[in-house]
C-alpha cells in the first residue's frame, strides 16, 4: 500500500567543515566576508576561508583560553580578548601569519582577569572592553582612554548605540548609558531590579532590550523609558535580535521562535509571531544583512533557515553534533552562507541557496 | 541512567577552619578524577593546578516575587563558561569566603535552568574549628548558615580539644543539623571518598547519606554493652556539666544483642520516676531508673548477679563525665559494644533542625496548602528540608528537598508491602517542632 510520507525542508548544502581543537568561544565574519575567525576555549584562534575551504592559519591568541573575537568594523583587523586580561588587535592577512599590531594588559589582578565583552563602536574608531566592573574605552590601536566603574556588579552586556557615540551597559540592577564623547557627561540610568544578561539596541534606536536571569526580556523606550516586559520563556532569553527596519525582535531561550512586533504601538497587547519547528530551546539567532534571511539554532543542534521573518516553517535546515553555540551569516547582502559552531567544537559553513 | 552532570563540592567554613588544607588534599591526593577549582579567596591554592578561577562573590536576587532567593552571579557566569569545557574536568569544587552564606549558592543550582542542566551540587562540605566554634557559633550568622546547610562537618582541629568537649561539641552540631554527617578530623584528613561523593543534593540519594538524622530521640545519649563475670564491679563517675545524671543498668540477655534493639527496651524506663544514688550506693541490674548525685565524684557498686553481658546506658556521655567501670581487681572494663545516641537535649541556639516520622498518608491538598503557606512565611527561616512522604492515592513515594522558598520533589520507589510513612527533616532558625508535627499531622488524610 503506498503510504505518503510528508517531506521535511532539504538541509542546507555543507560548504565547509573544521574541528577546532576545544569548545568555541567566539566566532565571526571579516567585513569583507572573506574570512572566518572562530576562537577556540583553548586560546587558539582559527582563520578560514571557507569559500577556498582552507584553514588560512591559526594562532594561541591568549593564555588560558579566548573569551570574545571581534572583526573591525571596515579594516581587516580583529580584536581578542582571553583570561589573561589581555586585549590583543591583530592585522590580518592571506599572505602572512596574524600580526600582532597592539596589546594591553587591562588587569593584572588575577582575581577578576576575564575580559568577558569586547565591542567595536560602529564607526571603528573606539573599542569598548568589560571586566569585571569596569568598562575600558580604548582607541583604535588599543590605547586606553577611559575607565569607568559600573555600579551593578560584573558587566553582563554591553552595545553601542547604532551610529552613535553612547555605550550601554547591562547588569544587575539595570542599564548604564554613557556618553563617550564626552566622559564628564552624565551618565542615564535604566534601573531595573533584576540580573540582565544581554542587551541590544534596535537600528533606529528607539528601544533598548534586555534578557533577564529570571527568563524575562525587558525592553525601554527611548528617551522617555517606558518599559515593558516579556515573560514565559522557558530558559534566559539571551538571544536578542533585531531585524534591520526595528520592525521586530526576535527572541531565543523557548523552542519556539517568537517574534514581537515593534511597529506602529509596539508590542504591548498584540501577540507576537511565532514558528514552531526546533525541538529544544532556541540558543543562538542571527539575521542576515538583507534583514531577510534568518537562522535559528537550538540546544539540540538543528538549525533552521527562514527565508523571512514570520514564515511559520524554514525552508533549510542542518543539523549539528552538538548544541548550537554561534550562528552567523556572511556579512554580503545577497549571502546565502552561514557559519555555525558547536559546543562540540565543530565550525561548519552552510549554503542556504536553493538546490 | 546515569547522571551526566558535572558534580559540583561546596567547601565552606570560617577562615581558618581548614578549608584550604582540605582543598589542597582534595588536589594532591589520588583519586582519579580532575578537578577545577573555583576560588573566592585568592590565592591559597599551594599548588599548580590548570584550572583555578577566582571569583569575586556576587549576591543577587532574583526578581521572581521570592523575597529571600537570592542566588550568585559570578557562579552563573563562570559555570556557564567551564560548561563548555566539561572534558577537561571531573568535578569542581568551590571554596567560599569564611563569611559566605551557602544560601545562594544553593540557591543557584535549584533556581538556573542552564546551570541545572549542566551541574548537579554534590554536597555542601562545612568544616569547623573545633577548638574555636563554640564562639563562633554565638557570634556569627554566616557560621550558624554553614553548619545549617552543610551534608558533612568536619570538626577539625579536633586533636587540640579535650574529649568532652569533642562529645558536647558534636552534640551541640547535630541539635542544629541532623542530616549532616559530622566528622572529627585533625588538619582536615577525613578520607576523601566522604568528601567527593556526598550526593547531599540528589533526590535518588535523599536518605542514604545521613545515618543519625532519623534516628529516634532519646533520653540518653550512651550506651554500652559488658561482658562481666558474676560479681561487684564499680562505677566511677566525676562531676560535669549538669549535677546529676540519668541510668539505666540492665541485664542484656544474649550476648548477639543489639545495643539499638536493647535502647528501644530500655528508652520507656527513663520516663518512670527516678530513684536518686549516690557515692557508695549499691546499683542492681533492672529497669530502674536511676539518678546519679553529682555534686561530688562518686563511686558507685554496680551488680552482676551472672556470668554474661550487662548494660549501661547513660543520660550524658562517659566522656562528658569520665564515666569508668572498675572490676574489684581495679582493671578497667571495656565495653564490648558502645553508641552514642541522639539525645533531645538542646543548646537553645537559633538554629536547629527538628525531624519528624509518623506512619499514614498526606492528603495532597493539604499539604500542599501548608507547605505552600510555611514556605511563604517561613522560607527565610527555614535553611534546608529534606525527607521522604507518602501521599494519599500515589503508591510511590514521594521525595522532596528545598532549600528556602525553592522545593523540589520527585517520586521514589513503590511502596509495595510497606505500610507508608513519612520522614522530614527541617533545619532552620527558631523552628517551632510542635507547631511543625501538629501542622504535618494535620495533613494527614
Amino acid at each position: 500500500m503506498p503510504e505518503l510520507i510528508q517531506a521535511g525542508p532539504p538541509s542546507a548544502r555543507l560548504l565547509f567543515e573544521s574541528v577546532l581543537d576545544d569548545s568555541p568561544a567566539d566566532m565571526g565574519w571579516s567585513s569583507c566576508g572573506k574570512w572566518l575567525a572562530a576562537a577556540a576555549t583553548t586560546g587558539i584562534v582559527h582563520l578560514i576561508d571557507p569559500v577556498a575551504g582552507i584553514q588560512v592559519n591559526a594562532w594561541h591568541a591568549h593564555n588560558d583560553g579566548v573569551l570574545t573575537l571581534r572583526w573591525h568594523p571596515t579594516s581587516p583587523m580583529l580584536v581578542t580578548s582571553g583570561k589573561d586580561g589581555h586585549v590583543r588587535l591583530w592585522q590580518i592577512s592571506d599572505t602572512a601569519p596574524a600580526v600582532l599590531l597592539a596589546e594591553i594588559a587591562l588587569t593584572r589582578d588575577s582575581a577578576n582577569n576575564w575580559i568577558e565583552h569586547l565591542h567595536w563602536r560602529p564607526d571603528g574608531r573606539q573599542l569598548a572592553a568589560a571586566h569585571g566592573k569596569n568598562i575600558v574605552l580604548l582607541t583604535a590601536d588599543c590605547q586606553p582612554q577611559h575607565e569607568y566603574t559600573f555600579p551593578g556588579g560584573t558587566v553582563g552586556a554591553m552595545c553601542w548605540r547604532p551610529k552613535g557615540a553612547q555605550l550601554a551597559a547591562a547588569g544587575y540592577g539595570g542599564v548604564r548609558i554613557y556618553n563617550v564623547l564626552d566622559t564628564r557627561s552624565k551618565v542615564q540610568d535604566i534601573n531595573w531590579k533584576g540580573s540582565l544578561l544581554s542587551l541590544n539596541w534596535s537600528p533606529d534606536a528607539r528601544v533598548i532590550a534586555a534578557g533577564c536571569q529570571d527568563n524575562t526580556v525587558h525592553f525601554w523606550r527611548l528617551p522617555e523609558l517606558r518599559d515593558a516586559m516579556m515573560s514565559g520563556f522557558a530558559y534566559k532569553p539571551v538571544q536578542l535580535n533585531w531585524s534591520n527596519n526595528s520592525r521586530w525582535l526576535l527572541t531565543g531561550g523557548s523552542a519556539e521562535l517568537i517574534m514581537w512586533p515593534f511597529d506602529k504601538k509596539g508590542p504591548e497587547g498584540r501577540a507576537p509571531l511565532t514558528a514552531s519547528f526546533h525541538q529544544d530551546a532556541i540558543c543562538a539567532i542571527d539575521i542576515a544583512a538583507s534583514g531577510q534571511r534568518l537562522a535559528t539554532g537550538c540546544r539540540a543542534g538543528t538549525i533552521a533557515f527562514w527565508n523571512q521573518i514570520g514564515d511559520s516553517q524554514p525552508g533549510m535546515t542542518a543539523q549539528l553534533d552538538s548544541r548550537t553555540e554561534h550562528l552567523a551569516w556572511a556579512p554580503h547582502k545577497n549571502t546565502r552562507l552561514l557559519a555555525s559552531t558547536s559546543r562540540y567544537g565543530t565550525l561548519s559553513v552552510w549554503d542556504a541557496s536553493v538546490q | 541512567m546515569t547522571d551526566q552532570r558535572i558534580p559540583v563540592t561546596v567547601l565552606t567554613g570560617f577562615l581558618g577552619s581548614g578549608k584550604t588544607t582540605l582543598l589542597n588534599r582534595i588536589l594532591t591526593e589520588k583519586h582519579g578524577q580532575r578537578i577545577a577549582v573555583i576560588e573566592n579567596e585568592f590565592g591559597e591554592v599551594g599548588i599548580d593546578q590548570d584550572l583555578v578561577i577566582n571569583a569575586d562573590e556576587e549576591i543577587f536576587e532574583m526578581n521572581n516575587g521570592c523575597i529571600c532567593c537570592t542566588v550568585r552571579g559570578d557562579l552563573i557566569r563562570i559555570l556557564g563558561n567551564l560548561a563548555r569545557r566539561r572534558d577537561k574536568f571531573d568535578r569542581i569544587v568551590l571554596e567560599t569566603t569564611g563569611m559566605a552564606d551557602p544560601g545562594p549558592v544553593a540557591q543557584t543550582f535549584f533556581v538556573d535552568d542552564d546551570i541545572k542542566d549542566e551541574f548537579c551540587l554534590d554536597g555542601i562540605i562545612t568544616l569547623v574549628d573545633a577548638g574555636h566554634i563554640e564562639q563562633h557559633i554565638g557570634s556569627s550568622t554566616e557560621v550558624m548558615a554553614q553548619i545549617a546547610f552543610a551534608d558533612l562537618i568536619v570538626l577539625n582541629k579536633s586533636d587540640l580539644v579535650n574529649s568532652t568537649t569533642l562529645a558536647s561539641l558534636t552534640g551541640r552540631l547535630r541539635d542544629m543539623n541532623r542530616m549532616a554527617q559530622i566528622l572529627p578530623a585533625n588538619m582536615a584528613n577525613v578520607p576523601l571518598e566522604k568528601v567527593l561523593d556526598v550526593g547531599g543534593f540528589n533526590l535518588d540519594r535523599a536518605l542514604d547519606t545521613n545515618p543519625a538524622f532519623l534516628e529516634p530521640e532519646y533520653p540518653f545519649e550512651w550506651g554500652g554493652i559488658f561482658r562481666l563475670k558474676a560479681g561487684d564491679y564499680i562505677l566511677a563517675v566525676d562531676t560535669g556539666p549538669d549535677p546529676d545524671m540519668s541510668a539505666i543498668w540492665i541485664d542484656a540477655g544474649q550476648p548477639q544483642v543489639e545495643l539499638t534493639e536493647l535502647a528501644e527496651h530500655v528508652f520507656r524506663h527513663f520516663s518512670h520516676a527516678a530513684h536518686p544514688v549516690g557515692n557508695a550506693d549499691l546499683i542492681t541490674a533492672s529497669d530502674t531508673h536511676w539518678k546519679l548525685q553529682l555534686a561530688s565524684p562518686i563511686a558507685l557498686t554496680l551488680q552482676a548477679p551472672r556470668d554474661g553481658c550487662f548494660a549501661l546506658f547513660t543520660q550524658h556521655t562517659p566522656e562528658e563525665f569520665d564515666i569508668r567501670l572498675y572490676d574489684i581487681n581495679d582493671q578497667l572494663c571495656e565495653p564490648v559494644t558502645a553508641h552514642y545516641f541522639n539525645a533531645n537535649h538542646t543548646h537553645d541556639d537559633e538554629v536547629s533542625s527538628v525531624a519528624f516520622e509518623f506512619e499514614g498518608t498526606l492528603d495532597p491538598e493539604k499539604f500542599n496548602t501548608w507547605l505552600s503557606f510555611l514556605l511563604r512565611t517561613d522560607g527565610a527561616d527555614l535553611f534546608r528540608m529534606k525527607g521522604i512522604l507518602a501521599i494519599t492515592g500515589d503508591d510511590r513515594r514521594t521525595v522532596f528537598q528545598g532549600v528556602h522558598m525553592l522545593f523540589d520533589n520527585q517520586p521514589g520507589a513503590a511502596w509495595g508491602d510497606e505500610t507508608p510513612y513519612n520522614r522530614l527533616v527541617f533545619i532552620g532558625r527558631n523552628l517551632n517542632r510542635d507547631y511543625l508535627e501538629g501542622a504535618l499531622k494535620q495533613c494527614l488524610s
